[in-house]
């Protein structure tokens, strides 16, 4: 398979003739607008423009996509589960943790995070294991996990796998076929169970296998994504913080990964600009590099507090970890979100960051240790805050669009499916166009309270099967999974 | 599995007792993974197409007057990236005497579709990104029936898998369709 790995985009449109026509008039003008001043431009989508598509499972026109792409949707919120619960809803981080063969067959198990908070219930969906069963402020934990099968191209079945955590946002796959998720909780708060949140847990494809464990060694912060090197078996994190999220790295005591493997312990890090001290990498500019070392972090689980960096920079109420760097000079950027590990690089969004503070992308050679900034938007049309990212088999980087204010273009209102094409800029490939009536949920089978217009709901969890045919990718609200495919090769996915 | 496909599968084994196969594979060549999945009876191949073009599976005939035929089938994945317009699988030394079905695992649709004794094709809307199915490979649909009438032992056959570029398609389907009228004159002249 090709390797189009992404490249700054200055020097791709000095050199990148061969994307020039796809790009039409008015995008190559912007382009040449957002290059003289330091960041992404957004071309015309090689894949061409996008409209209204129905679903092949409901008949709905869930989508925007280009020509030539269909999708089916599955395991929406309330849809019955394999054990007869209801799904949980807010559907957000997402992979492929498995693919094998069962015969000629093809069978792929995805495991999908809930970004649920506090309920009033205490059935966890019926998830098999369960961290906390106890409540804070009165509320259990209504987060978690579930496990959703396609076999030969066809949704076959979702189970519930882990419950009683909190604020699952996203999270990432490792090498050895599990997933782990991260729960996005910046308190203290201690359950009626003496439960803490914040941690990492891992998921493994068989439900019955998930131990409710938290990996402590991890850290306890607002957690939102890990990209684990399968050359090292180093874990890569991203805090989400709003201006004072660290990058860390932990370094397992097993270095050959396997279930189980990570919560037996290891070395938390956290990034700092090689002889710069509490950089704020937030405002990144196109090509902008830095050279990262480590410092550690004696006590993963340690409480909230201030921080007092070497530079005497003082940041109030941080979480624990991000102290601890912060007072041996590491950096930060605004909100770490969704990170992919493609061809010894860690790619990793700062939802924030960037010039306008709509988005950043820094890419992380594993070898050298220097990350370089591949993308920084301009403005709400070329990237509006993205979050959850992955990389396609062939080196294409989707992002998942989840501003507060969704982007207004050419195609409408509606959150975006973005794609980072290899030479730096970004394209428009699919727009949620979920704005559904009760009477259509009823046609369709689904549960009528998920009526409304939802097209400024955010994507999340999107991934790529190993084949790269299909992808995966889910709508927080009203919580739908997508599989969706077409001729990919056309453009840079 | 129908009764038909029961009976024609029962006097494959019949007539190939005592033999381990009644044809061997020899191989592929061409631009596509082949895996068989093959015994006594059953002609039943993956075929992953990692870019367009064709795939040729050679066979030899080890053992003669199988008059009941063989099955077939065929998964054929496509790993391009691309999306194929179309399917053609086409014999050499031997035809197919008995259709079965054709099926996509629905993200795309078979838009049209025929078969004659050297060939079977499909034309898809939206073009074919996924799966593409000859038979029942995964359990659901039915086999085609591939004759060797008149085949001796040592001869040798031969199916090729080809996704035609997009220009041949029109031509391809304009051939088909003078085929078909020369069949239908021929009916009609008998």
């Amino acid at each position: 398979m090709n390797d189009h790995t992404p490249q700054p985009v200055r020097r791709s449109l000095i050199k990148g003739a061969t994307a020039l026509p796809f790009i039409s008039a008015l995008a190559a003008l912007h382009a040449r607008e957002a290059m003289a001043a330091g960041n992404t431009a957004r071309i015309a989508s090689p894949y061409g423009d996008i409209v209204p598509v129905n679903d092949l499972t409901t008949g709905l026109p869930l989508l925007k996509l280009p020509a030539g792409f269909s999708y089916k949707s599955f395991g929406w919120t309330g849809d019955l589960m394999t054990n007869g619960v209801a799904c949980p809803g807010a559907h957000d981080g997402m992979a492929v943790v498995r693919s094998r063969r069962v015969g000629r067959s093809t069978e792929l198990v995805l495991i999908r995070n809930h970004e649920l908070g506090g309920t009033s219930s205490s059935s966890f969906f019926g998830a098999p294991a369960v961290y906390d069963t106890g409540t804070s402020s009165s509320q259990y934990s209504a987060g978690g996990n579930t496990n959703l099968v396609f076999t030969d191209g066809n949704w076959v079945s979702v189970a519930p796998s882990l419950g009683g955590t909190r604020t699952n946002c996203a999270g990432g796959p490792t090498p050895w076929g599990t997933w782990l998720t991260c729960e996005e909780v910046g308190s203290d708060a201690v359950s009626t169970q003496g439960r803490k949140h914040g941690y990492v847990f891992e998921v493994a494809a068989d439900p019955a296998q998930t131990s409710a464990q938290p990996i402590v060694g991890m850290g306890r912060f607002a957690h939102e994504a890990v990209a684990v090197d399968p050359a090292t078996g180093i874990v890569y994190q991203s805090e989400d913080s709003s201006g004072k999220s660290g990058f860390y790295r932990y370094i397992p005591n097993v270095t050959q990964g396997a279930l189980g493997s990570l919560v037996q312990g290891g070395t938390l890090q956290m990034a700092k600009v090689v002889g710069q001290n509490n950089v704020n990498v937030a405002p990144a500019q196109l090509d902008q590099t830095y050279a990262l070392e480590w410092v550690t972090i004696a006590d993963p689980d340690q409480n909230r507090g201030n921080a007092t960096g070497l530079n005497g920079q003082v940041i109030t109420s941080a979480a624990g970890p991000f102290v601890q760097g912060w007072q041996q000079g590491g950096l930060r950027m605004n909100r770490g979100e969704g990170m992919w590990y493609h061809a010894g690089k860690i790619y990793l969004m700062d939802t924030s960051g960037g010039t306008v503070n709509l988005g950043a992308i820094w890419e992380l050679d594993l070898a050298t240790q220097v990350m370089t900034c591949i993308y920084s938007t301009s403005g709400a049309s070329v990237g509006n805050m993205g979050d959850n990212i992955t990389v396609s088999p062939r080196g294409g980087i989707v992002i998942c669009e989840d501003a507060s204010n969704a982007a207004n273009d050419e195609f409408g209102l509606g959150q975006r499916l973005m794609g980072l094409s290899p030479n730096g800029d970004t394209f428009i490939f699919a727009k949620n166009n979920v704005n559904l009536s009760a009477a259509q949920l009823t046609t369709a089978g689904k549960n009528t309270g998920l009526a409304g217009n939802h097209v400024s709901n955010e994507f999340a969890g999107a991934c790529f099967d190993p084949t790269g045919r299909y992808l995966f990718v889910n709508i927080q609200t009203p919580g739908i999974t997508f599989a969706i495919t077409g001729p990919w090769a056309n453009g840079t996915l | 599995m129908k009764l038909r496909q029961l009976l024609v599968s029962l006097a494959a084994a019949l007539a190939t007792a005592g033999a381990a196969q009644a044809a061997t594979f020899d191989g592929a060549t061409g631009a596509a993974n082949v895996t068989s999945y093959s015994d006594a009876s059953n002609l039943w191949f993956d075929i992953d197409f990692t870019s367009a073009g064709a795939v040729t599976l050679n066979f030899t005939v080890e053992a003669a007057d199988l008059s009941g035929g063989l099955n077939f089938n065929s998964l054929v994945r496509n790993l391009s990236g691309l999306g194929f317009d179309q399917l053609v699988f086409s014999l050499s030394g031997a035809t197919f005497s008995a259709p079965g079905t054709l099926a996509t695992d629905g993200f795309q649709a078979i838009a049209s579709q025929g078969w004659n004794a050297q060939q079977l094709w499909a034309t898809f809307s939206p073009a074919l990104t996924t799966e593409f199915h000859v038979g029942a490979p995964l359990g659901t649909g039915t086999d085609w029936t591939l004759s060797l009438a008149g085949a001796q032992v040592g001869d040798t056959f031969a199916i090729t898998a080809a996704v035609p570029e997009p220009g041949a398609v029109a031509m391809l389907l304009a051939g088909f369709g003078v085929m078909g009228a020369m069949a239908r004159r021929r009916r009609n002249a008998a």
